[in-house]
C-alpha cells in the first residue's frame, strides 16, 4: 500500500513539473524592445530567422553563444527544440540556397550582451548567472 | 537629418565657387558618410560553411568504360558571405565536381541589396531560383547520394545565372516568395556528376553505342548561350508544411548539340550549329505530414532552332522520404523526354547523418529507357555509397 501511494506521488509530482523545468539560460533583449515575454514558438521563429521584425518594425537580430556552449545546447533543446547539430545544418542548407544567413556567433555572455545593447532588434541567450545590466530579460512561456 | 543638412548647407557655403561636378561629389560623399554613421551599431558579419563528399559507385552491365567501379572525390564545396552593413551582402559558392571546367564550379558570384525582406536586388552569379532541386543540389543538402537528373542534365534551366534578380517574400505565416531574374548561361549540358563519367551522361552513353559503337568519355558536350535569359518563381509557402511554386525559363542558345545528329559525338559537338531558344515552365511542391515528406518538380519545354523541328522536352522528379532520428530513407522516380526518348530513373537509398559534421549514403538505382525495346539493353542498375564532412 505504502509502495503504491509513493509510486502515485511520483507520478503526481512528475505530471505537475512537466513544462516547469530548470533553466539554465535567460533570454535578453534590447533595453528599447517593448517585449516582456514570448512562448517557445515566437522565441523560435525569431532565432531561427522565420520573422524577421518586430512589432515596433525593428529588424530581429538574433544572435547565437557557440556552438560548443553548453547554454547553447540547453537552450536549442529546450526553445528551438533541435539539437546543436540539426540547428547547424538548418542554417548551412539556408547559406546554400541562399535562403538566409546564420546569426552571428559570440563566445561569452559579455560579448552577447554588448551585441544586444547595440542593436535595437537584438535577441540573445545568456547563462542564468550573467549579469545582465542594460538589456532586458523576456521570460519564455 | 539636421546634421546632414548643416553639414551639407555649410559646404555648399565654402564651394560655392567650384564647378558643379565638384560639389556633387562632395555631396554624395557627406551622405555616404553619415549613412555609414547610422551603420555604425552593425556588426559586419563573415560565415563560412562547406562540406567534402567522397563517393564509391558499381555499376552493373556498364560498357566501353575502362571498368564499371569508381571512387573519388566527388564534391567539394565552400560558401562565403560577408555582410558589411545590414542591408549588403556578398556570397561566393565553388564546388568542386570532377570533369567541370571551373566556370561550372563557380556557382555563386554576387552582390545583395534586401531593402527589407519583401524586396532585395541581386547582381552577379547565382544558382537559377527556379527550382528547389537545383538549390538544394550540394551534398549534405541532399538526401540522395546521386543528384536528379533535372540538375544534371539541364535540359529545361541552366545551373546558374549571370545576370540580375529581383526577390522577395510577403507575410509570415502564408508566404509568398517571388524571384525575378534576366542575364547570360553557360548551359553545362550533358557533363559527368560522378567518379566513373557515366552519371549525366546517360543518354549520350546509349546513343554512342546505338550509333556508332563508341563513346569518348573525355567529350565535354555544352549548350551555349551566351545572350538572353529571363525567368520567374513564384511559390506560396504555409508555415513551413505545404509549399508550392510555378517556375517558368526562357533562354536563348547560340549553340546546342543534337547527339542524334551525326555518327559520333564528337562529330556532334562541332555540326548543326544554329540560334535557338529554350522555353520551359514547371511547378514544384512539397508537403510534409508528421516524419514524412512528399516533394515533386514536373517541368514541360520546348526546344527550337532555325535549322532544326522544334523538340518536345519534359522533366519530372518525385521523392518521398521519412525522418527517424538520424535517419532518413528515401524513394525517387524521374521520367523525363528528350529528344523522342522516354527515359527513367528509380532510386532507393538511406541517409544517416548522426552529426552535422557526418553524413553516410547508401542507394540503389536503376535507369531505363521507356517504350524502346532497342534500348532496353541500356538500362543501367548501381550502388552508390557516399561519406560527407561538412563544417
Amino acid at each position: 500500500m505504502k509502495l503504491k501511494i509513493s509510486v502515485l506521488i511520483t507520478f503526481a509530482l512528475l505530471l505537475i513539473t512537466d513544462g516547469v523545468f530548470a533553466q539554465s539560460f535567460k533570454v535578453v533583449v534590447n533595453s528599447s524592445n517593448s517585449v516582456t515575454a514570448l512562448t517557445k514558438k515566437e522565441a523560435s521563429d525569431l532565432f531561427l530567422k522565420k520573422k524577421s521584425k518586430w512589432t515596433d518594425g525593428n529588424a530581429v537580430s538574433p544572435v547565437d553563444l557557440s556552438s560548443s556552449s553548453k547554454v547553447r545546447e540547453e537552450f536549442s533543446q529546450q526553445v528551438l527544440g533541435k539539437s546543436i547539430s540539426a540547428v547547424r545544418n538548418f542554417w548551412q542548407q539556408a547559406a546554400f540556397s541562399g535562403t538566409a544567413s546564420a546569426p552571428t556567433e559570440k563566445s561569452s555572455d559579455e560579448e552577447v550582451i554588448e551585441f544586444i545593447k547595440k542593436n535595437p532588434g537584438g535577441i540573445g541567450y545568456v547563462s542564468s548567472s550573467a549579469n545582465t545590466s542594460g538589456v532586458k530579460t523576456v521570460s519564455i512561456n | 537629418m539636421i546634421n546632414l543638412i548643416s553639414r551639407i548647407t555649410f559646404l555648399n557655403l565654402i564651394l560655392m565657387k567650384m564647378n558643379k561636378s565638384k560639389i556633387v561629389l562632395i555631396a554624395l560623399a557627406v551622405i555616404l558618410c553619415n549613412y555609414a554613421h547610422s551603420q555604425d551599431s552593425w556588426e559586419p558579419q563573415k560565415h563560412i560553411t562547406g562540406y567534402l563528399s567522397t563517393q564509391a559507385e558499381y555499376i552493373d552491365g556498364l560498357k566501353i568504360f575502362e571498368r564499371n567501379y569508381g571512387v573519388s572525390l566527388n564534391e567539394a564545396g565552400i560558401l562565403c558571405t560577408y555582410q558589411p552593413l545590414q542591408k549588403l551582402t556578398f556570397k561566393t559558392t565553388f564546388v568542386y565536381r570532377p570533369g567541370l571546367l571551373f566556370d561550372q564550379m563557380l556557382n555563386d558570384a554576387y552582390a545583395e541589396w534586401k531593402f527589407n525582406s519583401n524586396i532585395g536586388i541581386k547582381f552577379g552569379r547565382f544558382l537559377t531560383p527556379l527550382s528547389p532541386l537545383n538549390l538544394a543540389q550540394y551534398a549534405p543538402m541532399n538526401n540522395a547520394a546521386s543528384l536528379p537528373m533535372l540538375v544534371t542534365h539541364h535540359n529545361m534551366y541552366p545551373m546558374h545565372v549571370d545576370g540580375i534578380s529581383l526577390n522577395g517574400s510577403i507575410g509570415e505565416l502564408v508566404k509568398l516568395n517571388y524571384n525575378v531574374f534576366a542575364g547570360g548561361y553557360f548551359d553545362a549540358g550533358y557533363l559527368a556528376f560522378d567518379p566513373i563519367g557515366y552519371a549525366g551522361k546517360e543518354v549520350l552513353y546509349t546513343e554512342a553505342l546505338e550509333v556508332n559503337g563508341k563513346f569518348d568519355a573525355d567529350v565535354k558536350t555544352a549548350d551555349m548561350a551566351l545572350f538572353g535569359a529571363a525567368g520567374a518563381h513564384l511559390a506560396l509557402n504555409f508555415n513551413d508544411v505545404f509549399n508550392i511554386g510555378l517556375n517558368s525559363f526562357l533562354g536563348g542558345t547560340d549553340k546546342y548539340v543534337n547527339p542524334y545528329d551525326s555518327a559520333s559525338v564528337a562529330e556532334a559537338a562541332n555540326t548543326n550549329v544554329g540560334n535557338g531558344t529554350k522555353h520551359a515552365f514547371g511547378f514544384d511542391a512539397k508537403l510534409k505530414i508528421s516524419k514524412f515528406q512528399l516533394s515533386g518538380e514536373q517541368w514541360f519545354g520546348k526546344l527550337s532552332a532555325v535549322n532544326e523541328p522544334s523538340q518536345d522536352i519534359s522533366g519530372g522528379f518525385y521523392e518521398l522520404n521519412g525522418t527517424f532520428g538520424n535517419f532518413t530513407p528515401y524513394l525517387q522516380f524521374e521520367r523525363h523526354l528528350m529528344y523522342d526518348l522516354h527515359y527513367s530513373r528509380y532510386v532507393a537509398g538511406l541517409n544517416f547523418k548522426p552529426t552535422f559534421e557526418t553524413t553516410f549514403k547508401l542507394e540503389y538505382f536503376n535507369f531505363a529507357f521507356d517504350g524502346n525495346e532497342d534500348l532496353a539493353k541500356y538500362s543501367m542498375n548501381g550502388l552508390i555509397a557516399s561519406i560527407i564532412y561538412s563544417f
